[in-house]
C-alpha cells in the first residue's frame, strides 16, 4: 500500500514535470515566432502620365479596374501637341503614345495590374508631364511588417524564414525577406522587415495596397539556452577592471 | 487548570464575535463590498475589456460565482443577528424543572451535587417530558467515549444516556456498564450512523433525543438552553456550534477557524430563514417529528443535511442557537480532514444534483434560497482550479482574460474594490484573518472537485471504510496527491514565468499571482510534511512500546 502510493505520486509528478515541459517547449516556440506590431499590403506601382498637357476627352477606366499591356486607359486633347505637329518639331511615329484618328492622344496601359488611383477626371485639364493615374502592377504584392524585437532578438534574425501573412479572409502565405530596415518612434526602435510574395500566389482582388494584414516572422529557436549560456559566461567571465 | 482555561476563552471569544457582527459598522463594511463586487462585475462585463474567449469566460463563471455566493452569503449574515430567543422560549426556560413560582431552581443547579442534578424531572408546557441522549460509535478510542458519555449522563435534566456502538466492542460495553449509561448495539450495520441512530429510535421512547459524536463533550446546561426552543409545537430541531477546542497544529487551526465562520456567521442568518440545518452532532430533535419523516434520512451518507431537508419540506422549523453546548475535535491530520470535507462535499452536490432546492416546490421561497446557497458552496473548488489555471495560461500561452490595454493601476483598483472590503468584514468581524484558513480553503479544491463527481455518478469513496492501521503510519501524502502535483506545477510555472520575465523584459502580473499561490500550497505542502514526519515518529514510538511490552511479557 505504502510503496504504491508511492509509485503513483512519483508517476504524477512526472507525468506534472513533462506537462510543464511541453508547455515550456510550446512557449519557446510560439516565443521565437514573433508578431508584427502592424503590417500592410503593398505592391510595386507605375505613374501614369503624359509629356503634353490637354483635357482629357474620354477615360476608360476606373479605380479598381483590371487592366491588360495595351488597353486603352484615357483620351487627351492635346492643343500644344497638335501645335508640335503642325510646326514639325515632333514626328508622330517617335511618340511615346498612339494617335486616336482625331488627333488625340490614347495612354495605354504599359504593363498588366489594378488602377489604384486616378487623379484627373473627363473634361480636366492636365498641365504637362504630370501623373494622371497610379497602376498596381500585377503579382507584384510586397508586405511591410512592423516588429518590436528586443535586443537579445537581433541575434536571431535569419533572413532566409520567410514571413507568414495572415490575410483579411485567413488564407495564409509565405513571404520572402528582402528589406530589413529600423525606424525610431519615441522611445522604441521597430524593425521593418518588408518581404514579397510568391509570382503563382493567389490574392484576392479586394486585397489591394493598404490592407492590414498580420504576419509573424520565425526567429532562430536556440534562444533559451542561449541566453542561460550568456548568463552563466558572464557570471565567470572577468572584468574589465580586474583583468 | 490549563484545561479550564482554554474553556473560558472560547466561550468569551464567541461572545466577543457576536458583538461585533452586531455592530452597525460591519453592515456599512458589508454593503461597501457588495458595491465593490457589482462595480468589480460591471467592470468585467464591458466588452472593451474582455481579453481573449477562453480565460475571459473563466474568470467571468468563476468570479460571478464567488461574488454571487458571497453577496448570498452577506445577506445572510445581515439578516441573521436577532435573537432567535423570545418571551415564551424563557418562560419555558423558567418552567422547564417544574412549575414554581418565584425564581427557577436553575439557579441553583450547580450548587447540587450532580447526581441529584441530572435525574431532576423536565417539563414543557407543565407536562413531563423525556429525553434520550445518543452517542453513536464507531471504533473510537474507549478513553475518548467514556468522556463524552460521563458528561453527557452529567446534564442537567432527567434524561437518559445511550452509547450506540457501530463498533462492536466489548471493551465500550463494560465502560458504559461502569459508568451507568445504557448500552445498545445493533444486529446488523447498514446506513452508517443514520442507521444507528435510528435502530436506536425503536428501541427508545423519549420524546426529545440529542445527538453527540463521540467526541464531543457537552456542558451540563444543553438541556436547560435547547430544549426551550421546543415549546413551539412545530419546532423539530435545535442546532447548537460544531465546536472545536484542539487549535493545534496546521489542520486543526485552519479547518477549525472555517468552520467557526462558517458558524457563528452563517448558521445564525439562517434562522431568519427557517432553513438552519443539521449538522449531525450537538443537535437536538423532536422524535415525533423523525418520526414523521420515518426516521434519519438513511440513503446517503450525508443524513444530516439530508434529514434536515425532509423536515423543512414537510413544514417543521428549526433553530440555531450561537451558545457552545460541547466541545469537540477537530480532525488533526490531513487524512481526517479530507475524508470529513468529502464527505460534507458529497452531500452538498448530492442535494444540489438529485433534488436541486431552487426547484423544491415543498420549500419556501427563502428555503430555497438558503438550500441553494449552502448546497452550492463546494463548487468553489470550481471556481479555486480555474483561478489557479488562468496566470500559467498566460504564462504559457500568452491569452490573458482582460484586455492588455488597460493600465495595471485601474485594474488593482477595481479589483481591491471587491478583495480589500472582505478583508476588511474578515478582520473587524473576527479580529484578524487566519493565514491558514486561505490555504487550507485553496488546497481544498481537489476535494470539492472529486466530491462533485462522486456525487454525479453515484460513487461511494472506497478509502472512506480503510483505516489503514496496519503498519500504523498512513503518509498525508496519499490523501494530498492532486495537491503535491498543483505545488509542482505553480512552482515549474512560477520559474518559467520569471524567465520569461527576464528574457522579454516585459512584466506581467500573472507571474506575481502565480508565485502568490505557489507560496500558499507550498506552506500547505510543508504542513503536510511536518505532519509525515511527526506521524512517522507516533508510529515508531508504538511499535517500540509494542516490542518493549512483547519483551516484557516473555
Amino acid at each position: 500500500m505504502r510503496f504504491f502510493g508511492r509509485i503513483r505520486l512519483l508517476i504524477g509528478i512526472m507525468a506534472v514535470i513533462a506537462g510543464v515541459t511541453a508547455l515550456f517547449l510550446y512557449l519557446n516556440y510560439s516565443m521565437s515566432n514573433i508578431v508584427s506590431q502592424s503590417a500592410v499590403l503593398e505592391s510595386d506601382t507605375y505613374a501614369v502620365s503624359a509629356e503634353y498637357g490637354g483635357v482629357i476627352e474620354k477615360q476608360y477606366v476606373q479605380i479598381g479596374d483590371a487592366v491588360k499591356k495595351g488597353d486603352p486607359l484615357f483620351e487627351l486633347k492635346s492643343s500644344s501637341l497638335a501645335d508640335a505637329l503642325q510646326a514639325k518639331q515632333v514626328d508622330a511615329a517617335g511618340l511615346l503614345f498612339t494617335l486616336t484618328p482625331t488627333g488625340n492622344i490614347l495612354i495605354t496601359a504599359n504593363n498588366n495590374g489594378t488602377v489604384r488611383q486616378v487623379n484627373f477626371l473627363t473634361g480636366a485639364f492636365v498641365p504637362a508631364s504630370s501623373q494622371i493615374a497610379q497602376i498596381d502592377v500585377a503579382h507584384s504584392q510586397y508586405v511591410t511588417t512592423r516588429y518590436l524585437l528586443r535586443a537579445p532578438d537581433y541575434a536571431r534574425i535569419n533572413r532566409s524564414h520567410p514571413v507568414v501573412v495572415t490575410l483579411p479572409d485567413n488564407t495564409r502565405l509565405e513571404a520572402k525577406v528582402f528589406d530589413i530596415s529600423l525606424q525610431k518612434d519615441g522611445e522604441k526602435v521597430y524593425t521593418i522587415v518588408k518581404a514579397r510574395f510568391d509570382d503563382k500566389a493567389t490574392i484576392n482582388g479586394t486585397f489591394n495596397s493598404g490592407t492590414p494584414v498580420s504576419a509573424t516572422w520565425q526567429l532562430e529557436k536556440s534562444g533559451w539556452y542561449k541566453t542561460i549560456v550568456n548568463l552563466l559566461k558572464r557570471l565567470v567571465e572577468p572584468t574589465s577592471e580586474s583583468r | 487548570m490549563g484545561q479550564k482555561k482554554t474553556l473560558l476563552d472560547t466561550s468569551s471569544e464567541v461572545n466577543l464575535l457576536e458583538q461585533r457582527l452586531t455592530s452597525p459598522t460591519v453592515s456599512l463594511i458589508l454593503a461597501g463590498s457588495i458595491l465593490g463586487a457589482g462595480i468589480y462585475m460591471f467592470f468585467l462585463l464591458q466588452p472593451s475589456y474582455r481579453g481573449d474567449i477562453l480565460p475571459y469566460l473563466m474568470v467571468i463563471v468563476a468570479e460571478a460565482f464567488l461574488i454571487s455566493q458571497g453577496i448570498l452569503s452577506f445577506w445572510t449574515i445581515l439578516s441573521g443577528r436577532s435573537n432567535p430567543r423570545h418571551f415564551e422560549y424563557h418562560n419555558a426556560q423558567n418552567m422547564l424543572f417544574g412549575p414554581r413560582s418565584g425564581k427557577s431552581i436553575a439557579t441553583y443547579l450547580h450548587e447540587h451535587p450532580i447526581e441529584d442534578t441530572r435525574s431532576v424531572q423536565l417539563y414543557l408546557h407543565g407536562k413531563k417530558a423525556t429525553v434520550d441522549v445518543f452517542i453513536p460509535v464507531y471504533g473510537e478510542p474507549v478513553e475518548e467515549i467514556r468522556e463524552t458519555a460521563i458528561a453527557a449522563r452529567d446534564m442537567y435534566g432527567l434524561h437518559q444516556t445511550y452509547i450506540l456502538d457501530d463498533g462492536e466492542s466489548d471493551a465500550v460495553e463494560a465502560m458504559a456498564k461502569s459508568v451507568g449509561v445504557g448500552y445498545l448495539r445493533r444486529p446488523r450495520h447498514d446506513h452508517a450512523k443514520a442507521g444507528n441512530i435510528n435502530y436506536a429510535l425503536q428501541h427508545t421512547s423519549g420524546q426529545f433525543f440529542i445527538i453527540l459524536d463521540a467526541d464531543f463533550v457537552a456542558k451540563r446546561e444543553f438541556i436547560y438552553e435547547a430544549m426551550p426552543f421546543f415549546e413551539d409545537s412545530q419546532m423539530a430541531m435545535v442546532q447548537t456550534p460544531q465546536y472545536y477546542n484542539n487549535a493545534m497544529n496546521f489542520v486543526s487551526t485552519a479547518a477549525g477557524y472555517m468552520q467557526h465562520v462558517f458558524y457563528s456567521m452563517l448558521m445564525a442568518g439562517k434562522n431568519r430563514f427557517n432553513a438552519a440545518f443539521c449538522v449531525g452532532t450537538c443537535v437536538m430533535f423532536r422524535r415525533e417529528a423523525i418520526e414523521e419523516i420515518h426516521g434519519m434520512y438513511d440513503k446517503s451518507k450525508s443524513e444530516d443535511i439530508w434529514t434536515s431537508l425532509k423536515l423543512h419540506e414537510n413544514g417543521w422549523k428549526t433553530i440555531y442557537i450561537n451558545r457552545v453546548m460541547a466541545e469537540g475535535k477537530t480532525p488533526e491530520t490531513l487524512k481526517a480532514y479530507s475524508k470529513q470535507q468529502l464527505r460534507w462535499a458529497t452531500g452538498s452536490f448530492e442535494i444540489f444534483l438529485k433534488k436541486n432546492p431552487l426547484f423544491n416546490k415543498k420549500l419556501t421561497a427563502d428555503q430555497r434560497l438558503q438550500y441553494l446557497l449552502t448546497t452550492s458552496f463546494y463548487f468553489t473548488g470550481f471556481a479555486t482550479f480555474a483561478l489557479l489555471l488562468l496566470p500559467a495560461l498566460q504564462i504559457y500561452l500568452n491569452i490573458s482574460p482582460i484586455s492588455l490595454t488597460i493600465p495595471l493601476w485601474q485594474w488593482s483598483l477595481l479589483y481591491s474594490g471587491f478583495f480589500i472590503m472582505q478583508m476588511m468584514l474578515s478582520f473587524y468581524a473576527m479580529g484578524g484573518l487566519k493565514i491558514e484558513t486561505i490555504m487550507i480553503a485553496a488546497a481544498s479544491y481537489p476535494i470539492y472537485i472529486k466530491a462533485f463527481f462522486n456525487a454525479l455518478f453515484g460513487r461511494d469513496e472506497a478509502w472512506s471504510a480503510t483505516n489503514a492501521r496496519d503498519n500504523g503510519y498512513d503518509s498525508p501524502f496519499n490523501y494530498i496527491r492532486i495537491q503535491t502535483y498543483t505545488f509542482l506545477f505553480l512552482l515549474l510555472t512560477s520559474i518559467v514565468g520569471i524567465w520569461k520575465i527576464y528574457y522579454t523584459s516585459e512584466f506581467s502580473i500573472a507571474v506575481v499571482w502565480n508565485v502568490l499561490m505557489t507560496i500558499i500550497f507550498w506552506y500547505f505542502i510543508r504542513a503536510a510534511r511536518r505532519e509525515s514526519r511527526e506521524l512517522k515518529r507516533e508510529a515508531r514510538q508504538e511499535r517500540q512500546t509494542k516490542k518493549h511490552i512483547k519483551v516484557e511479557g516473555a
